[in-house]
This record gives C-alpha cells, structure tokens and sequence, in this order.
C-alpha cells in the first residue's frame, strides 16, 4: 500500500512537473533564423554549434547564414539588417558593442527568470558581465571568450641565447633582449614580435593605464600613460621589434612567424588550433608564454578579451525557439559547449571545466586553455568594439603618425588626443553615466 | 631618289616603333593575368617566398575547389546571373523606350526635359546616395534586390537613353508616319517598327550593361545584407576582408572564376562590344 | 480647322511624350531630384541609421569645414588622384588611340587586349593588384629588383598608396583609348592628304589635325573623367581601407565610412553636399573655356 503510495506520489509530481515545464517552456516549433560571423576555423565552429542544435531540435526550421567576416563590414552589414527590419531572430553580437544596437535586441532577463537559472552557477565567472547594459538590460548571452597568450619560436630564442620570457615581463624589458632577433633585409627581414591586428586594441595598456573607465564614465586618451603606449608603440616599431603597417602587409602576420621570420607572435585562442598546425607542417618549435605587462605602477598585463555571443532581434518571429538557442549553446547543451570550444572557452561551467580545459595540443599539453581559464580575469574586453570603433580609428591614426609619419609621441597627443575625447563624448553613453 | 628612301627608312623605323610601344603595352596588360594566374595554383609557404617562382612547384587546383567553395561560389554566381540578366532586360528596353519618346515628340517643356536627363550624367551618386538608402529602408526594400533593379527598369541611366536617341534621330520619320497611317497605335510602331530598327544598338547596350552588372560592387554593398543574396562582387570582398593575402592562392582563384563569365562574353560577342565604343564616342 | 487640327497634334505629341519617357521622368523625380533636396535637408539634422534626427542648422558643415581635419584631408586626396589620373588618362588614351589608328596589322588583337582591362575592372582586378603592389613579394617589386632597384612598400606607404590607385585605374583605360581611336578615325583622309602635300611631318600632322579635330572627344572624356575620378571609392575601401595615414581616405570612402558605418546620415550628406559643389564648380569651370580650345567640325 505504502509502495502504490509512493508510486502514485511520484507519478503526481512527475506529472505536475511536466505540466509545470510545459507551461514554462512552450513547444518549440517554426522557423528559427540566425546570422553569424566568422571565416576559416571560426566559421567552422559557428556551423557545428549550429548543426548541434538542429541536431537536438528535429522540429525546427533552422535557417543560418555565417558571414566570413568580422571587421566593420560586418557591423555595417548588421546595422543595416536590424534598421531596416531584415535582421534574423537571433544575431551574433558582441559584449564590447557597448548598446551599439541595444534598442534592436530583447532583453533576455525575463527568459532567464522564466527558466529560474542561476546565472552564476552554470556560466564561467566573468562570461555574463559584460552583456548587461549600462540600464541593466541584459542584451546577449555569451558563447565563448578568448584571449592571447605569446607563441614563441624556440629555436630563434635558443639561436640568440635569449631566455625564453616569464610571467611578468615587459615591452621595457624586450627593448634589450629583442634587439638580437632583428636583422636581414627585404623578404629575410626578421623581427622580435609579430605586428598582429590586435596590437592597436592591446596596445593602450601598454603604457600601464586604460584608453577610459571600464563603466564608460571617462575617457582617459589625454592622459601620459596613453602618451607612454604610445611612445612604446613608436619604439617597437621604428627601432625594427616589430614590422611597420608597410610591412606587415606584404606578408600576413601568422606566415611571418611560421616562414621563422619573427620570434613571438601574439596568438588568439580562436586561432590556436589551426596556427599551432601550421606552425608544426613549418617546423616551428613553439613555445607559449604568458602575454607582457604594461609598465608602471598599476600597469595590468597587456591582453584583450575578445568574446562573442548571441541576441534576440526585437524584430524575432520565434523569440522562444531564439532563447532555446541562446541558452543551449551557453549552458544547457553539451553537443553545442564542445563544439564552442573548438574556438575559444565556452561560456558553459561545465564544459569549460570538463572538457575545453581539458584539451590537449600535441607538445603543450593543456598549457594553453589553462592559461586562458587563469588569465581571463586579467585581461581587458577589446576596447574598440563597436560603437567605440570610431575613437579606435583615430586611436589607428595617432599610431600611424609616430610610425609611419615622423611625428613624435607629443605632437601626436595635441594632434589627436582631444579629437579621441570628443568622439567618446558623442557617444550617448558616455554622458548618460556621467549623469548617473 | 636618295630623300624618298630616307623617308621610307623614316617611316620604317616609326612603325617598328609602334609596334614596339603596343607590344610593350600588350605586356603591361596582359601579364598582371598571367601572374594572377600562376599564383592562384600556388601553396601559400611558395607564394611567400622570394625571389619569386614563376611556375609553381607543385600545382594546387585544390585552390580552386576549396576556394569556389569557401566563397560560396554557385549560389553567389545564381545571384549575380539572375541579378545582371534583369537589370541587362531592363535597361535595354526602358532605355529605348524612354529614348524614342525624347526623340520623336516635342513639346512645351521637351527640351528642358531633354536637358535635365543629360545633366544627370553630371550628377554624383553621393549626392543621392544616402537619401535614396533611407527611401529605400522605408519602403523595406533594403536587403532586397529592387534597389539595384529599379533604376534599370526606369530608363537605366541617362548614358544609355542618350545612345538610343543618337540612332533614333538617324531613322526617317517616314517610318513612324507610314505605320501611323497604316492604322498602329504610336506604341504598336514603338514596338514593331522601332525596336527591330535599333536591334544593333540594343545588342550593344546589352553586353554593356551585363558587364557594368557583373562587376557592379558599390550598389549591392550598400543594399544588400544577407549572405545568400550576395553578389560575387559582395563574396569576393568578405572574402578578402576575411582571410585577406594568408590563402592568396585561393583569394586569387576565386578571382580568377569571377573574370571568366565576363571574358566569355567578350569574345562570343566582340562585335558588339566594338560597335558600342565607337557610338559613345559621340560628340554632341 | 487648320489650328484645331495642329493643336490636335500637339496635345497628341504631349501625351505621346510624356506616356514615352514616364519611367525616366518618375525615376529622376523620386531618385534623384528628391534626394537631391532630401540631402540638403538631411545635411542640416543628425541624422543616424534609422532616417529619424533632428534640426541641427549648419553644425555639420562647420564641423566639416573647421574641426574634423580628416574632411580637408580626404578632399586633399581626391584632388591630388583628380589631378593625376584625368590628364594622365587623357593623354595616354589618345595617344595609343591615335597609335592604334596607325592602320597597323593586328588592330583587332590590340583592341581586345587593351579592352580587356577595362572589361574585368572590379573587385576581383582591384585584389589582384594587391598582390601586385606587394613590397616584399609583388611581382613590381620583384621587376624592379632585376635592375637593382628597390621599390618602395607602395600601397603601404603613405607617399605611394595614392599613386598606386592611380596606376592600376590607367591601366583599365582601354575604353577611353577605344573612344578615341574611333574619334581619330572619323577624321576624314582628306586632311592628311593635303597636309601629306604640304609635306608636314607626322608630329606637325598630330598638332594640326588630329588633335583639334578630336577636341570634342577629348572634351567629353575630360568631363566625364573628372565626374568619376572624383567618386573613387573601390580600391582605396578594398585595398587600403583609407590607409596609410589616411593617405588614400577619398571623398567618397568619407561619406560611406560616416554614413553606413558610423550612422551619421545627416553629417555624411553635408560632405556629400561640399562634395557635389566642388564638382559642380569644376565642371562650370571646364565649360566656360569650352570655346577657346574645342572644335566642332562645321562651326
């Protein structure tokens, strides 16, 4: 009796249970829509996820399209589709956009109450933040975050007789042993460090302090430690450490390090997989050390976070379908975690814990993700993303001019310095949270 | 005797000399594809490498496949076929039917109206641009291909009216006169004695405007957003932003395939292309 | 009864007008002479992506004109690649025109060669001189490098990206060149035949003959080249991205950049606007000395 008891209790709750799901989280059904960003390796991820998902949900119409991109092409692309009403149910957007869109995207807070989540528990500390806009409105839901960390070519630093660098180190301290890796002339041109594209976003701290406030109040491009980046800048590149923009366009920054043209390479987790192949088809002897330090007393180390994630339009035909999306690829879908992780660390606690830190490239072992897991928390978030693309371009200019222009750090400064202040404060949310 | 001989020396020696002056140009024209070419089967580790090899070591069609591939070549290639062979109808038919109406009825206002359409040939795009794309999104008809196919249904451009009414002008009115008298509606004599009339410039505006079509960039990126209503022209750019010169040898395949449609044309139908030169020559 | 039936007529050949060029007439109303007021319009507001903004009077064209530097420099650009391209683009078209016009052999394998430039000219061209331009590993540079000079970075160097722009859309001229060998031949015989017994030299023939007589093609070219030279937009957007040192930042790659990248349509349509005044102004400016130095035939 007792038994039928129990049983019968169980089939209640079970069943009260599955009215309960079934009220919060409708049947999904119809047509989902989603736009991507990304090409090669990236591209790739973005498709598994995607196929993941069509995979677990056999009774959705999953449309996708992955545009092979990720510079202003696609921000213009986006801004063109969300504004003129042709924008997909859900959109690949970026934390750094800072409210780029924010009107064109929902905010998801209610779905995450609906769901009764706790954020923190299933998400990677530090994943969620910058999602949320300066109003509190949560705008995306993240799907995974890189950082850099320095490739380094053994054999050039065996060669030379230069240590290989530790934690800790600093352009200042390269300015000496650098010096033994530049030398040649034309295509035998070597150098010590690889002009990759995120030097203009990481190249701000290097002077020790921050291009503005993290809550985007202030904006500090006047101030000596940006005067400091710069002057750094000028010296890596005008003294030989680092190919010039001239030169960096003659031949792309990754085949520069695999040709053993240059000794350290600043290298992206979204790229890891595929330059660590090509680096060993090459014969390059890699090793990975930690990024550099900015100089000065509050200096942080000189790394960017680039994350990325997804947005449901205000103008989603399948809002529910959009937040199954969301939500699976973040935490709730195994299948959809790994396939993140081919490209970044995913936002899942789960994953990132039990399988992307897990993951073992032949020769470092687990170094990499580790480091990525350790160093996130030390890193800024790409501070030209976005609306912000704009003082990142006069930012590009300043840096052009002391390298390519014969201008001097100073003259720089007066030139562009109050331009970089006036854009910022013609962003809206500039004086919205000095009002605040 | 002796001054006629040094003259034909004289004359000798220039026509050597013209033939060397366009062989060289012939080289500076030519070679760049060749180049292009020899590159596009290349493996990046050999296009990086210096000095230069001019044949490949090893030659990689793989380029070809993986690059076609990657740029999402057949639908991007659809897309640009469908597109350039309505905007190609269009132009050719509203440009003569506009043109005939300009040449063969006068009126209060004719010639102002005259006037105005050529001066628009002066008229920057930039000028128009952005109000064009704001008109456009309020209609909701951006990231649609009608931005791109209107303007050639409307006349398709002042140029192309301008070359029709140049011919129209040296056709008889007896024509238009007799098939009036015969009982045809002006738009009957439009269509069946008219247009017969103008076939070889029809055909020459056709091949030029399918080529201006094919390689149009500017119009399509600007109004479309979607990845499957790309043009090629839209493909190849993402395509360089993307991955730029670290796959050179498949960037230049993919460029490689998007000339080809265009040469193809230009040799089936050389003729036309030759005879539409000489008419935008005018002088007016 | 004679006027009845002529104005007859007329109201006929109005209607038949007008029924005639009705697309062209709606096409210029709506997109061009719309837009064209609607930019003015615009030009004073700020404008963003979504169309809305408000009255702003003349700030944007004062920011244009005094504070945003970057303005000046891209009309700094646009007149240096004018200046450039549009004489050197007249001069070489005609004289391999006039070359072509040599009645030389082969004249049907010359003409497509040179056509074949202009035919391809497009992303896929404009990608292909990229690699060309490359300062390392171009095949310029390499030429260069087999008479023992050392050519400089091109589109990466600020003093030679521009010119660079200007090279490779020389070299896609065949049109022009086309054009005006086709002036050059409606030149009747007979003035080089009496010249010819006159017994001038084959220079004195160009200077005399066929140059004044192939005036209103150079004229048309010349007008028509500034019109497009001053709308260059593709290879410094694929190329160079303005770059370097904004040395290759046009008019046009201002506007597109301000408008659809950073959504700023009023301000964008202001420059739009000094844009189409700069053009106009040279454009009345060429006309006025059309008299002096073109030629037509019979007048």
């Amino acid at each position: 009796m007792k038994k039928v008891f129990v049983i019968l209790l169980a089939a209640a709750m079970l069943l009260s249970m599955m009215s309960f799901a079934s009220a919060d989280e409708p049947a999904l059904s119809g047509k989902l829509t989603i736009w991507a960003w990304g090409a090669d390796a990236e591209a790739e991820q973005r498709d598994a996820i995607i196929q993941a998902f069509i995979k677990a949900h056999p009774e959705l119409e999953v449309e996708y399209s992955i545009i092979p991109t990720a510079d202003s092409v696609w921000d213009q692309k986006a801004a063109a589709a969300l504004t003129s009403g042709s924008a997909p149910d859900v959109i690949q957007m970026s934390p750094d956009y800072f409210g780029m869109n924010t009107k064109y995207y929902m905010d998801l807070r209610p779905f995450v109450e609906r769901d009764g989540v706790d954020l923190d528990e299933v998400l990677v500390p530090g994943m969620i933040e910058g999602y949320y806009d300066t109003d509190g409105k949560l705008e995306g839901f993240p799907m995974h975050a890189n950082i850099f960390c320095m490739a380094i070519n053994k054999d050039m630093f065996d060669e030379a007789g230069v240590a290989y660098p530790e934690e800790g180190w600093t352009l200042d301290d390269m300015m000496d042993w650098g010096k033994a890796f530049i030398g040649g002339e034309g295509a035998n041109k070597t150098y010590a460090l690889a002009k990759h594209w995120v030097m203009n976003a990481a190249m701000p701290y290097a002077g020790g302090g921050t291009p503005y406030a993290d809550d985007l109040s202030e904006c500090y491009m006047n101030s000596p430690e940006i005067q400091k980046s710069l002057e750094l800048y000028q010296k890596l590149i005008l003294e030989g450490y680092m190919p010039n923009d001239a030169e960096s366009q003659a031949i792309p920054s990754a085949i520069l390090f695999q040709s053993g043209l240059c000794a350290m390479y600043p290298l992206g987790g979204f790229e890891s997989a595929s330059f660590l192949a090509d680096c060993e088809e090459n014969g390059i002897n890699v090793g990975l050390v930690p990024m550099p330090m900015g100089v000065g007393e509050n200096a942080k180390e000189i790394n960017v976070i680039y994350a990325t994630g997804w947005a449901i339009t205000t103008t989603a035909k399948n809002p529910d379908a959009a937040w199954a999306f969301l939500k699976e690829n973040a935490y709730a879908n195994e299948e959809m975690g790994k396939a993140t992780a081919t490209c970044g660390m995913p936002a899942g606690k789960e994953v990132a814990e039990n399988f992307y830190a897990k993951i073992e490239y032949p020769g470092f072992g687990t170094y990499f993700n580790d480091y990525m897991v350790e160093h996130l928390a030390k890193s800024h978030i790409n501070p030209w993303g976005g609306t912000l693309a704009s003082t990142g371009d006069i930012w590009a200019n300043m840096v052009q001019a002391v390298t390519m222009d014969g201008m001097s750090p100073e003259e720089a400064m007066a030139k562009y310095s109050q331009q970089c202040m006036d854009e910022f404060s013609s962003y809206g949310f500039a004086t919205a949270m000095k009002a605040n | 005797m002796q001054k006629a001989k040094s003259f034909h020396a004289q004359k000798a020696v220039g026509r050597t000399m013209i033939y060397l002056i366009l062989g060289i140009c012939t080289i500076i024209c030519i070679l760049p594809f060749i180049w292009m070419l020899l590159t596009s089967v290349k493996s990046t580790a050999e296009a990086y490498k210096f000095p230069p090899t001019v044949f490949p070591k090893k030659w990689l069609w793989t380029n070809y496949t993986n690059g076609l591939q990657k740029a999402n070549f057949p639908l991007y290639f659809k897309n640009t076929a469908i597109l350039t062979a309505l905007c190609t109808i269009g132009t050719v038919l509203s440009a003569q039917y506009v043109a005939y109406g300009f040449s063969r009825f006068k009126c209060k206002g004719s010639k102002l109206w005259y006037t105005l359409m050529l001066a628009t040939m002066m008229l920057p795009n930039q000028v128009t641009l952005i109000p064009q794309y704001l008109l456009y999104l309020k209609l909701g008809m951006v990231d649609t291909y009608l931005p791109l196919l209107i303007p050639s249904w409307l006349g398709g451009g002042a140029f192309n009216i301008f070359l029709f009414i140049q011919f129209f002008r040296t056709l008889p009115k007896e024509l238009d006169e007799a098939a009036f008298i015969d009982g045809a509606s002006t738009f009957q004599t439009f269509v069946y004695i008219m247009m017969p009339s103008v076939k070889s410039v029809s055909l020459c505006v056709l091949v030029m405007s399918l080529v201006y079509n094919w390689n149009d960039f500017f119009t399509p990126l600007i109004y479309i957003n979607s990845t499957k209503k790309f043009t090629l022209a839209i493909g190849l750019q993402f395509l360089n932003s993307s991955m730029g010169t670290t796959k050179i040898g498949q960037m230049m395949a993919v460029a490689v395939a998007t000339m080809i449609p265009v040469l193809i044309v230009f040799f089936l139908c050389q003729k036309y292309f030759v005879e539409g030169i000489k008419m935008s020559g005018i002088k007016d | 009864m004679k006027k009845n039936r002529s104005s007859g007529f007329d109201r006929r050949n109005t209607i038949n007008f007008y029924a005639f060029i009705a697309p062209w007439l709606f096409g210029f109303l709506v997109l061009t002479v719309y837009p064209m007021l609607e930019s003015f319009r615009l030009s004073l507001t700020d404008t963003g992506f979504t169309g809305d903004g408000s009255y702003i009077g003349f700030a944007n064209f004062i920011q244009a004109l005094s504070t945003e530097t970057r303005v000046l420099t891209a009309f700094k650009n646009t007149f240096f690649y004018v200046l450039m391209f549009v004489p050197l683009n007249l001069i070489l078209s005609f004289f391999l025109g006039w070359l072509l016009s040599r009645k030389i052999k082969f004249l049907g394998f010359f003409r497509s060669v040179f056509y074949i430039p202009y035919l391809t000219a497009g992303v896929a061209v404009t990608i292909m001189w990229g690699w060309l331009f490359n300062g390392t590993y171009g095949l310029i540079n390499y030429t260069l490098s087999l008479f023992g000079i050392q050519g400089p970075n091109w589109l990466g160097d600020k003093n030679t990206a521009l010119i660079c722009i200007v090279v490779m859309n020389l070299w896609s001229i065949g049109n022009n060149v086309l054009i005006m060998l086709a002036g050059i031949q409606d030149i009747p015989t007979s003035y080089y035949e009496s010249a010819e017994i006159d017994g001038a030299s084959t220079w004195r023939q160009i200077w005399s003959i066929t140059v004044p007589l192939s005036t209103p093609t150079i004229y048309f070219n010349l007008v028509m080249g500034v019109i497009g030279a001053f709308q260059l937009f593709n290879q410094p957007y694929i190329l160079t991205d303005g770059g370097p040192v904004d040395s290759t930042l046009t008019v046009s790659l201002f506007i597109f950049r301000n408008a659809f990248e950073y959504g700023k349509m009023g301000y964008a349509s202001s420059v739009a606007w000094l844009l189409f005044v700069a053009i106009m102004v040279l454009v009345l400016l060429i006309q006025s000395t059309q008299k002096k130095w073109v030629f037509y035939g019979d007048s």
